[in-house]
């Protein structure tokens, strides 16, 4: 079997103005989202307490607030989690709904004891503002170390400009990536920072199957232009783009599906993330490349 | 490297492999149910039949002029000499002989000078006394453990060791103190990936202590310590006070001189403290570098506490690490009753005996005295239902920290109480401050609230105490449990904690399961289709990238989270990648009219290039990971590089060898299913 009967032959470069009409207007899109939306953050970074209760009727939300409300003065959210079959809820607190000494679960418990019976507490986690803000700068270390060491690495086995545009493809998948994720409303948490350096990797890999192409091709035919150079390049290894792509989201939709609720978001970026690094791989990374060789060409 | 050398080669990696995998496998396929009940069903009968002949001995008598030990036993019964316990303390040095219905053991002449009658003897009289104070052998409620009831208020001794036997190298024992039994359950294998703590369940605490509080406790004591030399010297003070930024002052009264370089208060300033003179006398302040040193002592003592009180949960393999100046990250995995570790961690379990004042009320309270409260809860919904004021006097007769030891005790009417014992100092000092004071009311005051006040009606020698309240046995065990363990220097600030209920864990692991399994083999049916007879290589190579990816995990001991998990499916996703590499280039060669044999050669050796290259950039990208993550995320980042290495071997050396064997070995080559 075979996607292309014949070497395809698309002029992908052709369309590289379109292409960064779309990377822009989707970038763009992407920051609006994130200012007027805000990031949503989750425990990990901004500090409070998750539990996850499991009930063995139906929760009655309405009456868990009542009584979560009537025991403490800061806001209390309260969702279910899950499918309905699990009846499970998952309450999530401000900081500073429990003293710091406080023996959580316990805490918990002592509120829902007088109205609810036959519930199990299946998971606490609590984070106080000093390990929040540790771990966002940990987080933040992490990206900025991820970029400069591929920028290094790729700098070196290829060529400068080839480095520049992994990194900037690789912003251009963050950048997406995170606006799609604020617009979903979604909580960012560790795991998320997990996700989008999986995407960062995934997505280089891409990329660089890619400049191995082009740096081979250029090697081969010296004469030719760097455009028809890339499209060939591109072209040669579009249908191991396409077949790895479709491999790696077929996984991550199983996880995504039958994972669990904890992976859920997880998954859920990391599809996004396959959709725009793919993308970039074939539409942002290599033009980039080619309108850099562009300015050193006129000047 | 020849064919063969090559097939060799695979099949030690994977022999090797799997001599890591079958374990973990095994530990994570579904069992059967009531697999392990059936299991523990056996060791029970097991341990019954190496236990129970032995409960019928009664003494063992060593008579060494004679060269015997006489066995007495509860009645006339065979004496099970291939028992294996018996056999380990006897060592096959001794007949029996029967005289007159009395049993003897005789020692074998050639071990004559070799062996200690009388050792032998109060080893088996040890073993015999231990083995008594086992009333019953059963199965625990969920089937999963063995339970080792003991008479009341007993624990086996550690002189014979009974319990090892019992144990064998599958079990460990744990003691629960208010059950008043051993739990003998399952242990956990060497050498198989261990479960993290949201696979398996359990607790991750990342704790400060108050160190503050801390240095502060030391500056109330000097300042106490000052003002009694003060008082001592007949200096006239006005006040000796900690003012707001951790300074002592101490304000003498007009005209009244101080000389702070005499010896009895060098005793006090000096390596500790810059004193500083001012208008009404002097400012004690506590060098930052002596600071620093009290908060570190203060963290390391509170880590000890923590990890004694730790130990006696029965907790499997916790880890209880420093992190940083200040924290300390606590893990317990598959662990029963959180709740309650949570409290026995937390509680400072300061104890104080204080005397009752004779007189005084909570409003006219003096200098000297203090008011503290004795809170009554409701006996069923532990709620304060009311506050018994108590105004005691302020000095601390005796504290927590001169306990030995401290035991669930219950009254005639089945009340649990908890009993402490004083170590010889604490004893004398106790029997002072009771003979002192016969007639008037001794407050046991822990953690600033007083748990009673019972009245002292004689001199209490032998150094015994006990705090009596409206508890439950749990309460009591807990309470005796971490007076035993010591008081905390300070009480600890949770910075963080995240705890997993077992079913949630079980949960995860199921989930994961199953979407691995899905992974693979929509992943598996996708590459055949497409590449026939070389995507069923890749196929061969992905299993073994499996096999590698658990074996390596095993090997490093490495702990398998479910970010983990994903990171192992996610690898599949990107694994086949390596190999669709090589296929697209051995298709691409193909179309161009290379020659079969040249166009695998080819194939191969132009895709490693690109291979290596996109591998190492996701590798950086991983270590990168590893390097600031946590816990669960450390564990996706481990997954996903050693699954890239080992996509790499399997992708290139191992699918090159099938490519090899299929077809380059063939004498004429025309066509290749890819």
């Amino acid at each position: 079997m075979k996607f292309f009967k014949d070497q395809p032959d698309y002029n992908v470069m052709a369309k590289k103005n379109l292409a960064a009409w779309i990377s822009f207007g989707l970038i763009a899109l992407g920051i609006v989202v994130f200012l007027s939306k805000g990031m949503t953050y989750g425990i990990d970074f901004k500090g409070g307490t998750l539990v996850q209760v499991q009930f063995n009727e139906a929760p009655q939300l309405g009456s868990l607030r009542t009584a979560f409300s009537s025991k403490i003065d800061t806001s209390v959210s309260i969702t279910t989690f899950g499918d309905d079959v699990n009846n499970e809820v998952l309450i999530t607190l401000p900081q500073n709904a429990f003293d710091p000494k406080a023996n959580i679960s316990g805490e918990v418990k002592g509120i829902l004891k007088q109205d609810f019976k036959d519930y199990s507490i299946r998971r606490v986690e609590t984070v106080g503002a000093k390990v929040g803000g540790e771990l966002k700068e940990k987080a933040l270390d992490a990206a900025v170390f991820a970029l400069i060491g591929i920028l290094v690495y790729v700098g070196l086995r290829f060529q400068l400009r080839y480095g520049l545009a992994a990194v900037a493809a690789l912003f251009h998948d963050v950048i997406i990536t995170l606006g799609v994720f604020v617009f979903f409303d979604k909580e960012f948490t560790l795991t998320i920072v997990a996700a989008i350096l999986t995407i960062i990797g995934y997505s280089l890999n891409d990329t660089i199957v890619v400049f191995d192409r082009v740096r081979e091709n250029v090697a081969k035919l010296p004469k030719s232009p760097l455009l028809d150079v890339i499209n060939r390049s591109i072209n040669e290894s579009l249908s191991r783009t396409i077949l790895t792509s479709l491999t790696t989201f077929f996984v991550v939709l199983t996880l995504f599906i039958f994972g669990g609720e904890i992976i859920h978001d997880f998954c859920f970026t990391m599809m996004i993330g396959l959709i725009v690094g793919t993308y970039s791989s074939i539409f942002v990374a290599s033009p980039i490349v080619w309108y850099m060789d562009q300015r050193k060409r006129a000047r | 490297m020849s064919l063969p050398a090559k097939a060799l080669l695979i099949m030690a990696v994977i022999t090797a492999a799997l001599f890591y995998d079958i374990p973990t496998l095994r530990t994570f396929m579904p069992q059967e149910p009531g697999a392990k009940v059936a299991h523990m069903k056996t060791r029970l009968s097991e341990i019954k039949d190496l236990v129970e002949p032995l409960q019928v001995f009664q003494l063992a008598l060593a008579d060494p002029k004679k060269g015997r030990i006489q066995l007495l036993m509860a009645n006339e019964s065979r004496v099970p000499l291939e028992n294996p316990i018996l056999k380990g303390i006897l060592k096959d040095q001794f007949s029996l002989e029967k005289a007159k219905g009395e049993v003897f053991l005789v020692l074998k002449p050639e071990y004559k000078d070799k062996t200690f009658i009388s050792k032998v003897g109060s080893e088996l009289d040890g073993l015999f006394t231990n083995l008594r104070k086992v009333t019953a052998i059963s199965l625990g409620q969920d089937g999963k453990s063995i339970v080792l009831a003991l008479k009341p208020g007993r624990r086996l001794s550690d002189l014979t060791d009974p319990l090892k036997s019992m144990l064998g190298d599958d079990l460990e024992s744990f003691y629960k103190e208010e059950l008043n039994h051993y739990q003998l359950r399952a242990k956990g294998l060497d050498n198989v990936v261990s479960l993290g703590l949201d696979l398996q369940g359990g607790m991750y605490l990342d704790i400060g202590v108050e160190v503050d509080v801390v240095v502060q406790n030391v500056l109330q004591r000097t300042s106490e310590a000052m003002e009694s030399v003060l008082l001592d010297e007949a200096v006239n003070y006005d006040s000796v006070e900690l003012d707001e930024d951790q300074n002592i002052l101490i304000n003498l009264e007009a005209d009244e001189q101080l000389d702070l370089s005499k010896d009895i208060y060098q005793r006090l300033v000096e390596p500790d403290y810059i004193a500083e003179k001012t208008d009404a006398g002097y400012k004690l302040t506590l060098k930052p570098e002596e600071a620093k040193r009290i908060k570190k002592r203060g963290v390391e003592q509170a880590l000890e506490t923590i990890r004694n009180r730790i130990d006696q949960l029965g907790v499997k393999e916790p880890s209880i690490q420093r992190r940083g100046d200040d924290s300390i990250i606590i893990q317990l995995p598959g662990l029963d009753d959180p709740d309650k570790a949570r409290r026995v961690i937390g509680q400072v379990a300061v104890l104080n005996f204080l005397l009752v004042s004779k007189d005084g009320t909570p409003e006219t309270l003096k200098d000297d005295q203090v008011l503290l409260y004795n809170e009554v809860r409701d006996p069923i919904t532990k709620e304060v239902t009311s506050q018994v004021p108590y105004v005691l006097e302020r000095k601390v007769l005796l504290q927590g920290d001169m306990i030995r030891d401290a035991r669930v005790s219950f009254s005639q009417t089945g009340q649990a109480s908890v009993s402490m014992s004083f170590n010889s100092e604490g004893s004398e000092t106790f029997a002072d401050i009771t003979g002192a004071n016969v007639g008037r009311q001794l407050a046991i005051v822990l953690d600033n609230k007083v748990q009673s006040a019972p009245r002292m009606n004689e001199k209490i020698e032998g150094g015994q105490a006990q705090i009596t309240g409206s508890f439950s046995p749990e309460e009591a065990s807990e309470l005796a449990l971490v007076l035993r363990s010591g008081a905390l220097p300070a009480p600890i600030i949770v910075h963080e904690e995240r705890t997993i209920g077992a079913s949630l864990g079980a949960d995860s692991i199921r989930q994961a399961m199953i979407s691995l399994v899905i992974g693979f083999v929509a992943v598996m049916i996708f590459m055949v289709i497409y590449y026939k007879v070389s995507g069923l290589f890749s196929v061969i190579a992905l299993l073994g990238n499996i096999a590698l990816i658990i074996a390596a995990l095993a090997y490093f001991q490495a702990t398998l989270t479910l970010p983990g998990m994903a990171g192992i499916v996610l690898t599949i996703g990107m694994a086949v990648d390596a190999n669709v590499l090589i296929f697209e280039r051995i298709r691409e060669e193909l179309a161009k009219g290379t020659r079969h044999r040249t166009a695998i050669q080819l194939g191969f050796q132009k895709a490693t290039v690109t291979i290596l290259d996109s591998n190492i950039t996701t590798i950086l990208a991983a270590i990168i990971l590893f390097q600031f993550g946590t816990g669960p995320i450390k564990g996706f980042a481990v997954t996903l590089s050693i699954g890239i290495l080992a996509s790499m071997f399997t992708a290139i050396f191992v699918g090159k060898f099938l490519f090899e064997l299929v077809y380059l070995t063939r004498s004429k080559l025309d066509k290749i299913s890819i």
